[in-house]
């Protein structure tokens, strides 16, 4: 993985951009130290380290608007960094390039239950927003599992989703506006406290845009109310097929669960080594199937899902008996990454999305690629939307093991890719599958998102060497290139 | 996580046993959500994650420790929030203690600051000395203002402390006049016996009530926690061999170990730990640590109490740090003190500290302060007209800033088995 | 009227770029012109339909995808949904009726114009289902983005872009989006009892509790007779839907009585005369004959001032939709200007949208179907629109405001 070549003149005028932004910056906003800048060199994705330049930590939009105008002058980059739990490597620093720290932003602006949305600083967390409204039985419905640390900010930049998107969608379906600053310090709101804004969909675009188009400041989300009656559910398996084959089952039968996941055997010792839910471990493959809505349609569906089970060969079944429960089943899910920390030093996390129906394609061939690296592979799969989770597990501290993962990581995304599935589901593209964009788009497709870009930021300052495999210079993507054209086909059939 | 140990530091036995520590960390973030102090300033350098990447780089250079790193360390409360959060299982306690003692041998503070912890490391633990230090401190609560922050705020500490009368001798034994079903000692703490000791009368009432013996544990004045705490390494060690040695002979004859100041529970329950290579002292420390329990937890499982004279106050809980994440109780407190018939008011953030922290509201008054005053709103947000909690230093914290009595879960449970109303509420209940 | 061209498949539309570019011609471009009364009036050199690019692609029901030609219509696909009791969630409906023509919606042009019907506060509009597509940009170049499964952050989500940009990026050519089950049972309980104040109330009420009620709208009196349908002439008609199982949808029913509303006479309308109603409320059709068409996007608490200020206006019929975060508001001729610019300024800023849907072009020149922008944003959806078709020849002018 190659970042881009950093200016020796941006390098050069380090003490001077710190004198810059100590005009209005405290020296606690601005960290300098060699040593303590090394604590920011990775985010969630430790494979790749690189010292920033500084870190600052504006305090509100009118510092951050300042320092981007002001970065934009020295044409200084800027990489923005919510939680840095990122695990594609979206907030990676660069040499050139200060960090954007977004920690001091953490705080919740407005709780408006009469519009049923929340407004928030965008460094607040993601799980701070239903704990601030669900003492009124509301909640916030993306849920990552990193849901407990990752900033919505982070959320929305990344577009992240959870185990409940199946049905309640991702990110950009549950948010209503931001506030957001352009490289050159200019500072725009999009939508608000209402559905449809007017105009072209900047709000939907920026979603997703992981730090390239501008610096997220502020976020008005949508909240909901909690749903009547909630129970999760615990299916065994005895393969991961029979596992798969249950899923489609449930979909097919016109069933939207409001989480549909699936862990294999080590995901499934890890978890519960950590959160005791009660697991079956002896399972090969298990599922969690949650229903929510009303009691009678609760009821109703349990029972369904648990004939569906039976008919695939289902070993194990258990409903949650109290929300308690139902939430220590989901604790051991969404600790099933760093859980793995504790079976492997290193983890490689992909993110693949796959047709569902390719499921046990892809599986298998995952098992021989397993035994052809020579590295374990757990699964944790977003089975209702089939988002792919394998996390490769390595020693980073071996000498070629981390080469092998990468390149393993990146058999199974070309995999994807080859049974019509995409390179990322949820968790970005970042530097960590920036190199494989040409295995899913075109060129065309690359420029056309990159004119975009440049539509924001001309320049290119803001989280440069990340999601593009290649920088083109905006004036030379700007060009446009005619060729002779001719009013084609006569024949062409008109009115 | 990737390490970068050299062979040679690695057959050091303390340095390998940090890098498998740092080994599990998968660097997710997820510990920084519950650090307090992460919270309060939203700087990576201020979360366990980052700490831990600091501790991590001046561990495998083995060099001398820079200024700011010390900073972000000494910041650190100890609270082990982080290590409770964490799914990959990281030992961040050893991490940080052994990071201290690193920072301790090789960092040399300024004047002051070296002073105020030698002050501290040689007051504290002596019960003589602390008694008339908070004295002395009284006495010059007019010249706060004109003080450095870490003085003045121990000195705001002293003047909201009581010293109580009477002692309790160490080796005192007092018995039990139910049918007797078991014997064990009680560790008094340093300076719970000079600012509350009435905490140590009730849990003596309750184990006798109980049907426990009850042997007052000489404990050459402390545990060693507030030295080790400090990164007094061979302070603190030569302490707890002092304590073993002294202790070694009753052992045998007592059930369990009991600590009523959560802190001083954790510290114990550490000694096998920290002595775990000591051929001399090994199996020893082990064995106090085994025994060792929170008064709580020793109730909970014994189940002998019978609440003869059931209270309805509303109260809250502040679950003292060193219990919930040092030793993992939680539902222990809340289930017995629900037994005994008081109304629990959930209290929003829980897991978060209160500042105390051993002498972190000394060393580091403006963090303290900033998360004494945030716990306090939230506790008094629940509406509950009782504080409760399981260790003396928080409510010495707490007492600070909030208007509502603080009483150690000791003395609820006292009083709802028919012993005197708890010295807190003796005015208004 | 010019000529249409009628390409039929992508490359002949590339192909048609390329020659637009070269030639410096522009191009108006439509599926079967169903909503061409949206936006200002387009002046092109050619005018190019993708309506004879049609045909499902790609439909498994139980992948929740189905991939189309740009050209396929909305009526096509709605029946083969249906075989398999699936359905395009975010409801959309034709609005030929609010443009006066019959003319089929096409599947891109419901994607174009971003629609999306009552059900639009839980399952969103259009630009929430799309999930990948083709299309034509303005450098004549064919390019793809997103793809064909229901989860995708790969690359910049340009589908959000497309929806609502009514042509002016690029030329859509082939859709992939999400379908989902259709609910087996649809009933729609209505009260009359109550004003508009309470009912609004109940209706906010029930957008917070877990009944999942999935349609929540208001009508006034006088807009009923244009329904058609069997609703009584109450004052003020508060209708509530419930879709899903007849296990669920009964539950729910009973809660809401019991719970909700008591001590009030409500009737039900069961599948069909529901499927009906709610068919009407989302293609606008109880305001469709008004020449002068606005909708309004508000924060729902705003709601009942909204509906005050609107009655004190006089002259112009509404009624409201989410619970009160949509209002359709029909007006008259006279005064219209005037009375979209109180809406507006009463919206001030950040608290909503109000959408010119339809109006004779001398109204639309003076107030702009959007509201006026903010400076940066504006010069911003300018460099935008540029990005895509930078020799501005897809339907040129169409939202450009120009006084
Ligand atoms: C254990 C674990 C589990 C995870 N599970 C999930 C999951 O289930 N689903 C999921 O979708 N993701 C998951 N993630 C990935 C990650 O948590 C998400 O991508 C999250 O949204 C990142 O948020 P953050 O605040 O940490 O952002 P960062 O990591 O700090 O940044 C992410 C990207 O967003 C940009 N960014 C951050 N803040 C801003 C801002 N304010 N303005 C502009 N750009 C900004 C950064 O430049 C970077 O490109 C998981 C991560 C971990 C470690
Ligand atoms: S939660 Fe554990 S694994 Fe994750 S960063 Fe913190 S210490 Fe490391
Ligand atoms: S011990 Fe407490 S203060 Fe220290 S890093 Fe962990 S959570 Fe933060």
């Amino acid at each position: 993985m190659r970042m881009p070549i950093p200016d020796a003149t941006i390098i050069a005028n380090r003490q001077q951009l710190i004198d810059k932004l100590s005009t209005f910056l405290t020296s606690k906003q601005i960290v300098i130290d060699k040593t303590t800048l090394r604590a920011y060199e990775s985010d969630g994705l430790t494979a790749y380290q690189q010292r920033p330049l500084l870190v600052v930590l504006p305090e509100n939009t009118a510092q951050v608007s300042e320092i981007l105008r002001i970065c934009c002058e020295m044409n200084v980059n800027v990489v923005p960094r919510g939680a840095g739990t990122s695990l594609s490597g979206g907030a990676l620093p660069l040499e050139d390039g200060i960090v954007l720290a977004m920690g001091k932003f953490n705080r919740i602006l407005d709780i408006d239950y009469d519009n049923r949305c929340v407004v928030a600083q965008s460094g607040v967390t993601n799980l701070a927003i239903t704990q601030a409204v669900e003492n009124r039985g509301f909640y916030y419905a993306p849920d990552p599992s990193s849901q407990i640390a990752c900033s919505i900010g982070g959320n929305v930049s990344e577009n992240s989703g959870g185990v409940h998107c199946l049905k309640y969608g991702l990110t950009t379906n549950n948010i209503l506006g931001v506030e957001l600053v352009l490289m050159t310090g200019e500072v725009i709101r999009l939508g608000g406290k209402y559905m449809d804004p007017e105009g072209y969909d900047l709000l939907g675009v920026i979603t997703g845009s992981e730090g390239l188009l501008g610096v997220v400041t502020e976020v008005t989300v949508k909240i909901l109310q909690a749903p009547q009656c909630v129970r999760a559910m615990l299916l065994g398996f005895p393969d991961n097929e029979s596992a798969g084959q249950c899923v489609a089952e449930i979909i097919a039968k016109g069933i939207i669960p409001a989480g549909i996941e699936m862990m294999d055997e080590l995901a499934i010792h890890a978890s519960e080594n950590f959160c005791h839910a009660g697991y079956p471990l002896d399972c090969q493959a298990l599922l969690i199937v949650e229903i929510d809505g009303p009691q009678a349609e609760v009821d109703e569906l349990i029972q369904v899902i648990r004939d569906i089970g039976k008919s695939r060969g289902s070993q194990y079944f258990k409903v949650s008996s109290s929300d308690e429960e139902r939430l220590r089943i989901w604790a051991g899910r969404k600790a099933a990454f760093p859980a793995l920390g504790d079976i492997s030093p290193d983890y490689y996390c992909m993110d693949g999305t796959i047709p569902r129906k390719q499921l046990s394609r892809v599986l298998t061939k995952m098992t021989e690629l397993s035994k052809h690296y020579g590295l374990r592979v757990a699964n944790v799969f977003h089975a209702g939307d089939g988002n792919l989770h394998p996390l490769i597990l390595f020693d980073a501290n071996k000498d070629d093991e981390m080469e092998k993962a990468e390149e393993f990581g990146a058999d199974i995304l070309r995999l994807c890719v080859e049974v019509g599935g995409v390179l990322s589901g949820e968790h970005g593209i970042g530097v960590e599958k920036r190199d494989l964009m040409p295995d899913y788009f075109s060129e065309h497709d690359l420029n056309q998102q990159q004119r975009l870009k440049c539509a924001f930021d001309p320049n290119g300052t803001l989280n440069p060497g990340k999601m593009f495999p290649t920088l083109h210079r905006c004036a030379e993507l700007g060009k446009l290139h005619v060729h002779k054209g001719k009013l084609p086909f006569p024949e062409l059939p008109r009115f | 996580m990737r390490t970068e140990f050299s062979i040679e530091q690695l057959q050091n036995a303390g340095l390998a046993e940090m890098e498998s520590i740092l080994r599990k960390c998968v660097h997710c973030g997820f510990c920084n959500a519950t650090c307090p102090t992460y919270r309060l300033t939203g700087d990576e350098l201020d979360g366990p994650r980052g700490r831990i990447y600091l501790m991590k780089d001046m561990l495998e250079h083995g060099s001398k420790p820079v200024s700011e790193v010390v900073r972000h360390i000494d910041r650190c409360l100890s609270c082990l929030s982080c290590t409770s959060t964490c799914p990959s299982g990281v030992d961040y306690m050893h991490l940080v203690d052994h990071s201290r003692a690193y920072i301790e041998k090789r960092y040399t503070r300024s004047l002051f600051d070296r002073f105020y912890r030698a002050l501290l490391a040689n007051v504290l633990p002596s019960p003589d000395r602390f008694r008339t230090l908070i004295r002395l401190a009284k006495l010059l609560s007019w010249c706060r203002p004109l003080l450095p922050s870490t003085v003045s705020a121990s000195i705001k500490l002293a003047v909201n402390s009581q010293i109580s009368t009477g002692q309790a001798h160490a080796g005192s034994v007092f018995k039990t006049n139910k049918q007797k079903r078991g014997t064990v000692a009680l560790l008094q703490g340093c300076a719970q016996q000079v600012i509350g000791k009435h905490i140590n009368d009730a849990t003596i009432r309750i184990l006798n009530r109980s049907g426990f013996d009850v042997h007052i544990l000489n404990e050459n004045e402390c545990c060693a926690a507030i030295e080790h705490h400090l990164g007094k390494e061979q302070r603190a060690l030569e302490r707890i061999k002092t304590n073993l040695k002294s202790w070694a002979s009753q052992l045998p004859q007592f059930d369990a170990l009991i600590s009523n100041a959560s802190g001083c529970g954790t510290m114990l329950k550490d000694y096998g730990h920290l002595l775990k290579s000591d051929p001399e002292y090994s199996s020893l420390a082990s064995l106090v640590s085994g025994k060792t329990k929170d008064i709580c937890e020793f109730l909970h499982e014994n189940e002998s109490l019978v609440f003869s004279t059931p209270r309805n106050n509303k109260i809250t809980y502040q679950n003292p740090c060193s219990m919930q994440h040092g030793q993992r109780l939680s539902k222990q407190p809340l289930s017995l003190l629900e037994q005994a018939g008081y109304k629990i008011e959930s209290l929003p953030d829980s897991h978060i500290c209160c500042g105390s922290a051993g002498t972190y509201n000394i060393l580091q008054s403006d963090l303290a302060e900033k998360l004494g005053q945030q716990k306090t709103q939230q506790l008094e947000s629940t509406g509950a007209d009782i504080i409760a909690s399981g260790n003396l230093g928080c409510m010495t914290q707490l007492q600070q800033y909030s208007g509502l009595p603080l009483v150690h879960t000791i003395e609820l449970l006292d009083w709802a088995s028919s012993g005197p109303t708890p010295m807190a509420l003796n005015k208004n209940f | 009227m010019q000529e249409t061209l009628l390409p039929e498949n992508q490359d002949q539309f590339a192909e048609l770029a390329r020659f637009c570019l070269s030639e410096k011609k522009s191009l108006a471009i439509s599926g079967n012109n169903s909503k061409s009364g949206f936006g200002y009036s387009v002046q092109a050199d050619i005018d190019a339909s993708m309506s004879a690019c049609t045909g499902i692609i790609e439909y498994d029901p139980a992948e929740l995808v189905m991939r189309a030609r740009a050209g396929t219509t909305l009526n096509e696909i709605k029946t083969v949904l249906t075989e398999q009791q699936q359905q395009l969630a975010f409801e959309p409906e034709t609005m030929s009726a609010l443009y006066s023509n019959s003319r089929e919606d096409t599947i891109a042009g419901v994607f174009a114009s971003n629609l999306s019907g009552s059900r639009r506060f839980q399952a969103g509009s259009a630009r929430d289902h799309l999930l990948g597509f083709n299309a034509i940009n303005g450098r004549a170049e064919l390019y793809k983005s997103g793809g064909n499964v229901i989860k995708n952050v790969t690359g910049y989500d340009l589908s959000k872009l497309i929806c609502g940009s009514w042509g002016t990026l690029s030329v859509l050519t082939e859709l992939s989006f999400k379908v989902l089950p259709a609910p087996a049972v649809i009933v729609t309980a209505i009260l009359d009892d109550l004003n508009t104040e309470k009912a609004l109330g109940l209706l906010s009420t029930l957008a917070t509790s877990p009944l999942h009620a999935s349609g929540l709208a208001l009508l006034p009196g006088g807009i009923k007779s244009a329904l058609e349908s069997n609703v009584t002439q109450a004052n003020c008609t508060s209708l509530i839907r419930f879709e899903g199982s007849r296990t669920s949808v009964d539950a729910r029913l009973r809660e809401f009585q019991t719970s909700y509303a008591s001590q009030m006479s409500v009737s039900l309308l069961e599948q069909d005369e529901s499927l009906q109603i709610w068919k009407a409320l989302s293609s606008a059709s109880p305001v469709a004959y008004h020449p002068v068409i606005m909708k309004l996007s508000i924060p729902p608490s705003l709601a009942l001032r909204m509906s005050q200020l609107l009655n004190e206006i006089g002259n112009c019929n509404w009624y409201l939709d989410a619970a009160g975060a949509w209002f359709w508001l029909g007006l008259e001729t006279t005064k219209a200007v005037e009375n979209i610019n109180r809406f507006r300024s009463s919206l001030a800023e950040e608290n909503g949208s109000a959408i010119l849907y339809k109006a004779p072009d001398e109204i639309k020149n003076k107030v702009g179907i959007y509201s006026p922008a903010q400076v940066t944003l504006e010069s911003l959806r300018l460099r935008i629109k540029e990005s895509f078709d930078p020799a501005n020849i897809f339907n040129p002018g169409r939202l450009d405001y120009q006084k």
